[in-house]
């Protein structure tokens, strides 16, 4: 792998560079199943009305998206990085909206999102996480 | 009238606001929210984060105080025509979210795909190359 195809890729007649500071980016997946995780179980706290656990789950979710937001690389990240960090400031917006509201459809839908993204930043790196593989734990 | 003053006027006190004044209120909130909605929606485009956080942020704030004067109202009674306006203009704003929300799920599978199909560095060297971490590895699984 050359240094430039580490970090950009001739997508189309588009080139995108990795919007993630290089450091960071082994622990984004990590950072997804966290969100996902806490997303679930702040819906089923809903739907079991528990709004203590509903609260928790969603300042737990609160917190790994701003680490999200914090791993962005906004000087290398190329235009993909505005981008990213303009879905996570929605993200976090939407969490606190959820919070007061407490409508499981609105967190369907960010739950939803969240899923398409994490999906995507396994589709060529699934040994984060496998069976047998170092995995991050908090 | 701001937001702010919006909610002032709905917060229960206890001198009622009258019902003209929260419907004004309720009426003005309802018209911004609509305004940033669009401009959240625009900036969206425009890939302007600033920008949006701002909107989204005081988007956060009139609904808030939209809720707060939906409270004062079903507390204060209303007649029957003016709610009515009210539920339309609602339902109006609930468009013009799900439109937003629709934006945003499109702008969300855009990154989705270029995310997939970037070429990314080796993530486990990068896992035992990281200063920044603080957190360890689990060795055991």
């Amino acid at each position: 792998m050359s240094p430039q195809s580490a970090t950009t890729i001739a997508a189309g007649s588009t080139t995108f560079r990795s919007p993630v500071q290089p450091a960071a980016e082994w622990q984004v997946p990590a950072l997804y199943d966290r969100l996902g995780q806490a997303l679930r179980l702040a819906d089923a706290a809903m739907a079991a009305g528990d709004p203590v656990v509903r609260s928790a789950q969603l300042e737990r979710a609160s917190s790994v998206v701003f680490e999200l937001l914090a791993s962005v690389d906004f000087q290398q990240g190329g235009e993909l990085a505005p981008r990213l960090a303009a879905l996570y400031g929605f993200f976090a917006s939407e969490l606190l909206v959820v919070g007061r509201s407490g409508e499981r459809t609105q967190l369907a839908r960010l739950l939803d999102m969240v899923d398409v993204l994490s999906g995507s930043w396994r589709s060529d790196d699934a040994m984060m996480g496998a069976p047998g593989q170092p995995v991050l734990v908090d | 009238m701001t937001p702010s003053a919006a909610l002032a006027h709905a917060a229960p006190a206890a001198a009622m606001p009258s019902v003209a004044a929260l419907d004004d209120a309720a009426r003005t909130l309802l018209g911004q929210l609509a305004e940033q909605t669009r401009r959240a929606d625009e900036v969206l485009g425009a890939e302007d984060v600033a920008g949006l956080l701002a909107l989204l942020d005081a988007r956060d704030t009139m609904l808030a105080a939209l809720a707060g004067i939906g409270a004062a109202i079903g507390r204060a009674g209303q007649p029957a025509a003016a709610r009515d306006q009210l539920i339309a203009k609602t339902s109006e704003l609930q468009r013009a979210n799900v439109a937003l929300m629709q934006r945003v799920q499109r702008e969300c599978d855009r990154l989705a795909g270029a995310i997939a199909a970037l070429d990314r560095p080796d993530s486990v060297a990068g896992a035992y190359a990281s200063p920044l971490t603080t957190s360890h590895l689990n060795l055991r699984r």
